[in-house]
């Protein structure tokens, strides 16, 4: 997959090559930002607390509107630290754990 | 009909109500005690990550990165004369780059000098890229 023209820069006077890509940094970007909020950081508590939860669940417990609930659980989805799983006519939401440890790793990395 | 004749009355519904709600409780402790263990991101490191990636993630940031790599070090005129930037502008985007520890500052008389922070850089591009990659998996 070569990178669009003008949307990537790279370093040169290094030690090594840097190259820097305006995409890949938005993605990685938006992962930090779905995690960096104290309202989303509740609902990854909440779902490490009781593993799968349904979005009525999430909303009674946290005492939020549904659209706000939703609206957040899925900026966390696009993020892949929640995912969704049907079961019959429920939708439950369940962290993904080795994303969130990934997270870790990145923000640990990034931050040393 | 006092509240004890109610709760003779109601005996039954009395008990399933409180028979749900000690299912439910055990229902929910149950997963609980059988979860992995937590994974903790630390807030401070997360605020100078998010700092950092913000820092990064702009197309005129980038250019400026760019502009000051192929001159080693450089004063903000040039900066913002090259770019055909406005001062305030290119001040405030060195400020963000200068926060983030991507950019070090030297004086030299009454001239600031910005360079590149190179094993910042490489450090935290190092993180992101092997972030990323395990994405597509």
């Amino acid at each position: 997959m070569r990178k669009q023209k003008g949307e990537t820069i790279v370093l040169k006077k290094g030690k090594q090559e840097i190259q820097l890509d305006y995409a890949e940094l938005r993605k990685a970007v938006l992962v930090l930002r779905a995690i960096n909020h104290k309202l989303r950081q509740r609902m990854i508590d909440l779902l490490e607390e009781y593993e799968k939860m349904t979005v009525t669940d999430i909303y009674i417990k946290l005492r939020l509107e549904q659209s706000v609930a939703s609206q957040h659980l899925a900026i966390l989805r696009r993020a892949g630290v929640v995912s969704t799983e049907r079961d019959g006519k429920f939708i439950y939401y369940g962290l993904d754990k080795d994303r969130l440890s990934q997270i870790s790793k990145l923000v640990e990395e990034l931050a040393a | 009909m006092g509240l004890q004749h109610f709760f003779y009355n109601n005996f039954d519904k009395i008990i399933n109500w409180r028979i749900f709600a000690i299912a439910h409780y055990f229902k929910t402790t149950k997963v609980t005690s059988m979860r992995k263990a937590k994974v903790n991101i630390n807030d401070e490191k997360l605020q100078v990550s998010s700092e950092i990636l913000r820092a990064l993630a702009h197309p005129l940031r980038m250019k400026i990165l760019e502009f000051i790599d192929e001159n080693d070090t450089i004063n903000v005129n040039k900066i913002y004369n090259t770019l055909k930037l406005e001062q305030s502008i290119t001040s405030q985007h060195l400020r963000i780059l200068r926060l983030a520890g991507l950019v070090i500052t030297e004086r030299d008389g009454k001239f600031i000098h910005y360079k590149l922070d190179y094993d910042k850089l490489s450090n935290a591009m190092e993180a992101i890229d092997s972030f990323l990659e395990q994405e597509v998996n």
